[in-house]
């Protein structure tokens, strides 16, 4: 492999040796906002090759011969943007390209007018990639509140665990198989209300892009998924702003200009879930959680920007057992996310474009019980150092290398009468990466990578993880991709129900995680705006670390001076494992115009084998699903209708839009137990009590589920400001998914019956609130 | 023409989606997950005459069971000194419904090994499991002068207002794996219960919820073994683990290997998501359940009326 990558260096090297001609570069920005426009296209009538603007709004169309050219950018919700340039030889034409929106006020989702076709869109998509905008999260119905990690569970290859749970399980992958980035900072328990809602707060999203596998060599530290998510720089134009009341948060996004040279944007949310409980409930905790974002956007000058951003979010929760009891004991735990970014972009030259971050990851959680005397406090923390450098070469090859140093600390310490928990674990990671974009003819586009990465624990880790990927254009409407690469994790999360979960990392006891993906993919135009994606995929994974059901032969590293025993290591507390995963995903998808949405067919399998569970046999994760069905319609209702009737869209001064998300799984496999029996726990207390034996690990399955979720919003707008009220429900249909099985059993006299009972997940839930827009 | 159709073609999708998400899925578990197993219950104490080892089978779920269908009286169960090699067939008594050792040259004694072969027919399967303790060495003895027993106040503070909870000091015994005391109310019923406990659920309540009595009377606390240099240990009884007034039976076990992994298992195989998880027994061939060892120390409280 380091032999087949070393001469495809030397070809595109040869390649970029070649003479070098004029090139037009610059930022593509929102003309009303100011806002970087991420994704845009940026191409020349009679000239084969183009461009897309990066994360940051850049563009560059390099090597172009000396002459007259008719340029075009277009980003779906704006007007093309036309400009005829004169290039000279070697001329480096800076062009800042300000896109004005479509409508007065910007409804991407009914805008359709694009010139640039679905089928070039997707070809030049990685593969196994899904962007998704902000707006498609808000229309779609949600549980009580709008969260991004729950509408990726309506893509394929993308599931949950329970409703309950805001987790993410990517292509047989465990939920800590993701990497999730928040303007480049890592973030590592991106939960809030124990795993019910996620962190990310979508009013103050700019980009989302979710890549299922096959990524490329600029990402690495998990085995399955990353997601990049950027936040809103700022409108630099004019202040703006969002508030909106739920039952159970009020939250707010304002965005302002700071002077000619940059923008701000800040935004809050405040929940009051314990309080809505108590209106139905008795006995509820006292519980709240808030997360707060600023980000400020600094234009320098043409060739240097600056952005620095800082999220904080803490959940807190107080509950005593028997409230006003003497001695009742009570729990106390807050937990939560600080992180903080600073990046400098800086463009060296026309065709290399720069970003540098350092940025900073704190994850802290306390815990107590009173009565018992226990406490726990549990921290990550992740000061990293990165850069990203991106060099067209020529025409036909753009590079990407760059570099990340991470300092990583994780703290365990817990204290009870029965022991002392006391880990504390510094590591280091470094990694260094190069890659390739070589489009040898206007067909074909070609991705090598290669990612070295070295983690310094009590053992040094190094590894090299080459990455690859091709396209081909088969026709007009097809495109064709493939994609392989091997993929490393330093780092396990040791998943505990109810308190947040712990990361440790490989030693000298745990080897690092591998995983190796295989993909394949095919993409089809059916009409412009209406795509249709097939992709088929194999990855096997190496040490796959479970936490063990029980730690009972874990054995103390010493004592301290009260004689309790203290556990500093982490040796023995993991099963490992070894695994598979395989699916094939079908998703047709109409992302823009007054009925968008998207319908998904996954079939797919995943099995692990297990040191130490299932007397080593192959079982199936609770994750694996075997057939879902997946179907996401957005309307907007006034324009569908205008659009039936034959007329253009427009902004009415109200409209109504309906959502409407439908999701069919196959049954979640299930241990069962194979039969009862009597058992006495303590010989002296006469009293037995009926137990379960289970059956082979997970060989059963639970019934299918089904749920529908519908949303309907009326938007009112006036001269300066807009309401729309909301009204969500979810699992309309009401319908009773089992979560797992309760057994219970009576006994008379000589006599047990047995009964089997459902615990199921959520009922019909609906929510009403009101978005405010100025 | 096209467009009455799609209209029509999308209301009835939509309507069977809506109608696809309504309902309740049933569940039944059947016979097919049901493999026979001999369910051994037995310790050894030395001192004690091997008189309680319960030979059991065990039954689908999902079925009313007979309970005197239940003890394998007819298993041929046999009881040897690993280091002598002389075995021991045991008899099965009616009248207890266990399995006990008549003779008298059978005595259990602190750090010797015993293993346990029990075969027998069920449901027309020969089926045969053996398991292996080994007893924990002497030295397990409650100290009576530094631990907190014998009649207390319910939430008993002492004169600067501490609050006294009974106590329980001890000298550890070599090679046990655990130390377990176990808590039983001696007189439990609705006229005793504490409905002060700051549990704060009254009997009732939790009589209705489908708890048993018994759940309340009987309970037990557990501990790793503390410093091997540091020969005395504790376990402190939290008061909110008292349900009744009166008299209580505080035991301390030290216990072996088998019984430390049954103990923390049997009734623990139910992870929080709901999902079944294999319990850790130390039982070769056919068998479940505890063939355990322990060496034991009582002493009694008695909680008093405020």
């Amino acid at each position: 492999m380091k032999q087949l990558f070393s001469c495809l260096l030397f070809s595109l090297l040869l390649s970029f040796m070649s003479t070098q001609a004029a090139s037009v570069s610059g930022f593509v920005f929102d003309d009303s906002d100011g806002e970087s426009l991420t994704g845009a296209n940026i191409y020349f009538e009679k000239v084969p090759f183009g461009a897309v603007t990066n994360n940051a709004g850049y563009y560059v169309v390099s090597d172009l011969p000396a002459g007259k050219y008719l340029l075009h950018c277009n980003y779906v919700g704006y007007r093309d943007y036309v400009k005829e340039i004169e290039l000279r030889d070697n001329q480096n034409l800076k062009l800042m390209i300000q896109l004005k929106p479509a409508l007065m006020e910007t409804e991407a989702v009914v805008v359709s007018a694009d010139s640039v076709r679905t089928a070039v869109k997707l070809f030049r998509k990685a593969i196994s990639r899904i962007d998704i905008s902000p707006s498609e999260i808000k229309t779609m119905p949600s549980v009580a509140e709008t969260d991004l990690l729950r509408m990726l569970q309506s893509l394929p290859g993308i599931l949950p665990i329970s409703d309950f749970s805001s987790k993410i399980y990517v292509r047989g992958g465990t939920s800590d198989q993701n990497l999730y980035l928040i303007d480049g900072a890592d973030v590592y328990n991106p939960e809030h209300a124990f795993g019910l809602f996620s962190t990310f707060n979508t009013d103050a999203v700019k980009d989302i892009k979710i890549s299922k596998g096959g990524f490329p060599a600029e990402y690495g530290g998990r085995l399955s998924s990353v997601l990049d998510v950027t936040n809103l720089d700022g409108n630099r134009k004019s202040f703006e702003g969002t508030a909106e009341v739920s039952m159970l948060s009020a939250k707010t996004t304002v965005q302002m200009p700071i002077g000619h040279f940059g923008s701000v944007s800040a935004s809050y949310r405040r929940t009051y879930i314990g309080e809505t409980a108590k209106l139905f409930y008795d006995d509820i905790p006292n519980y709240y959680f808030y997360d707060g974002h600023i980000k400020a956007f600094f234009d320098i000058n043409a060739d240097n920007k600056l952005s620095l951003s800082f999220f904080k979010g803490d959940d807190f929760l107080d509950y005593t057992f028997a409230s006003g009891a003497e001695g009742a004991p009570s729990i106390h735990y807050d937990w939560g996310n600080t992180t903080a970014s600073l990046r400098w972009t800086h463009i060296f030259a026309p065709n290399l474009f720069s970003n540098f971050w350092v940025t900073s990851s704190q994850f802290d959680s306390k815990f107590s019980v009173t009565e018992v005397d226990h406490s726990e406090t549990n921290d990550l923390s992740d000061l990293s150092f990165k850069g990203q450098l991106e060099y067209a070469l020529s025409k036909s090859v753009d590079a990407k290398f760059g570099f990340e140093q991470k300092n990583l600390k994780t703290s365990l310490q817990q204290d009870n009468p029965g022991g002392v928990v006391d880990v504390n674990r510094k590591r280091q990671y470094f990694t260094g990466y190069l890659a390739f974009s070589w489009k040898p003819t206007g067909d074909w586009m070609i991705e090598p990578g290669l990612r070295y990465n070295a983690f310094v624990s009590d053992k040094t880790f190094q590894d090299w993880a080459p990455r690859f990927s091709a396209k081909y254009r088969l026709t007009e409407n097809i495109n064709l991709k493939a994609s392989t690469g091997i993929f490393y994790q330093y780092l396990q999360k040791i998943p505990r129900p109810f308190i947040a979960d712990i990361w440790t990392t490989s030693d000298k006891y745990h080897d690092r995680s591998k995983a190796v993906h295989y993909i394949l993919g095919f993409q089809y135009e059916v009409a412009q705006n209406l795509s249709f994606e097939l992709e088929t995929y194999y990855k096997t994974y190496q040490n796959l670390y479970s936490l063990k059901n029980y730690f009972l032969d874990f054995k103390p590293s010493g004592y301290d001076e009260t004689g309790r025993p203290v556990f500093t290591e982490t040796k023995g507390l993991f099963n490992r494992g070894d695994g598979y995963s395989t699916g094939i995903e079908l998703l047709l998808r109409k992302r823009y115009g007054s009925v968008n949405g998207w319908l998904a067919y996954t079939l797919a399998r995943t099995e692990y084998t297990t040191e130490g569970i299932n007397q080593e046999n192959p079982y199936a994760p609770r994750h694996d699903r075997t057939h879902v069905v997946n179907a996401v319609i957005n309307v907007d209702i006034n324009n569908a209708i205008r659009e039936w009737q034959g007329k253009t869209p427009s902004t009415a001064k109200s409209n109504w839009k309906l959502g409407m998300n439908f999701i069919y799984t196959s049954g979640q496999p299930i241990t069962l137990p194979s039969s009862t029996y009597y058992g006495a726990g303590i010989p002296d207390q006469d009293y037995e009590h009926l137990l379960l034996y289970p059956t082979a690990i997970n060989r059963y399955r639970l019934p299918d589920y089904i749920r529908m979720d519908l949303s309907l919003t009326w938007k009112r707008r006036y001269k300066h400001w807009s309401m729309a009220p909301y009204l969500q429900v979810f699992n309309i249909g009401n319908r009773a998914n089992v979560w797992f099985i309760q057994y219970d059993s009576e006994e008379t006299e000589n006599q047990i019956t047995q009964k089997v009972e459902t615990i199921n997940m959520f009922p019909i839930l609906p929510t009403i609130g009101i978005r405010f827009e100025f | 023409m096209i467009k009455p159709k799609i209209k029509r073609i999308s209301g009835v999708l939509g309507f069977l989606l809506l109608f696809s998400s309504c309902g309740t899925p049933t569940i039944s578990v059947d016979e097919s997950t049901y493999e026979p197993k001999i369910v051994i219950n037995g310790f050894l104490i030395p001192g004690n005459p091997v008189s309680k080892i319960k030979i059991d089978r065990n039954f689908p779920l999902g079925q009313s069971i007979d309970k005197n269908e239940i003890p394998l009286n007819d298993a041929q169960v046999r009881i040897t000194d690993v280091a002598a090699d002389t075995a021991f067939t045991l008899s099965y008594n009616p009248d207890s419904a266990w399995f006990e050792y008549s003779g008298t040259d059978l005595n259990i004694k602190y750090g010797k090994t015993y293993r346990l072969d029990v075969s027998a027919t069920l449901d027309g399967r020969p089926l045969q499991a053996a398991s292996v303790t080994t007893v924990p060495d002497e030295g397990l003895k409650i100290d009576r002068l530094a631990s907190v027993f014998g009649d207390l106040t319910y939430r008993q503070t002492s004169g600067e207002g501490n609050l006294i909870s009974p106590l329980i000091v001890y000298e550890q015994s070599g090679n046990s794996a655990f130390y377990l005391l176990s808590i039983s109310a001696l007189d439990a019923g609705f006229s005793t219960f504490i409905y002060e406990n700051p549990m704060g659920q009254k009997l009732e309540k939790m009589l209705d919820r489908g708890r048993k009595i018994e759940d309340l009377q009987y309970s037990g606390k557990w501990k790793r073994p503390d410093n091997e240099n540091n020969s005395y240990s504790f376990i402190e009884v939290n008061w909110f683990r008292i349900w009744f007034y009166g008299p209580y039976r505080l035991v301390l076990y030290a216990g072996d290997q088998n019984y430390y992994h049954y103990y923390n298992t049997s009734n623990n195989v139910m992870g929080m998501d709901g999902n079944l998880h294999e319990p850790i027994f130390d039982i070769e061939g056919d068998g479940i359940g505890v063939f355990g060892s322990a060496v034991t120390d009582t002493v009694y409280l008695n909680v008093l009326r405020p």
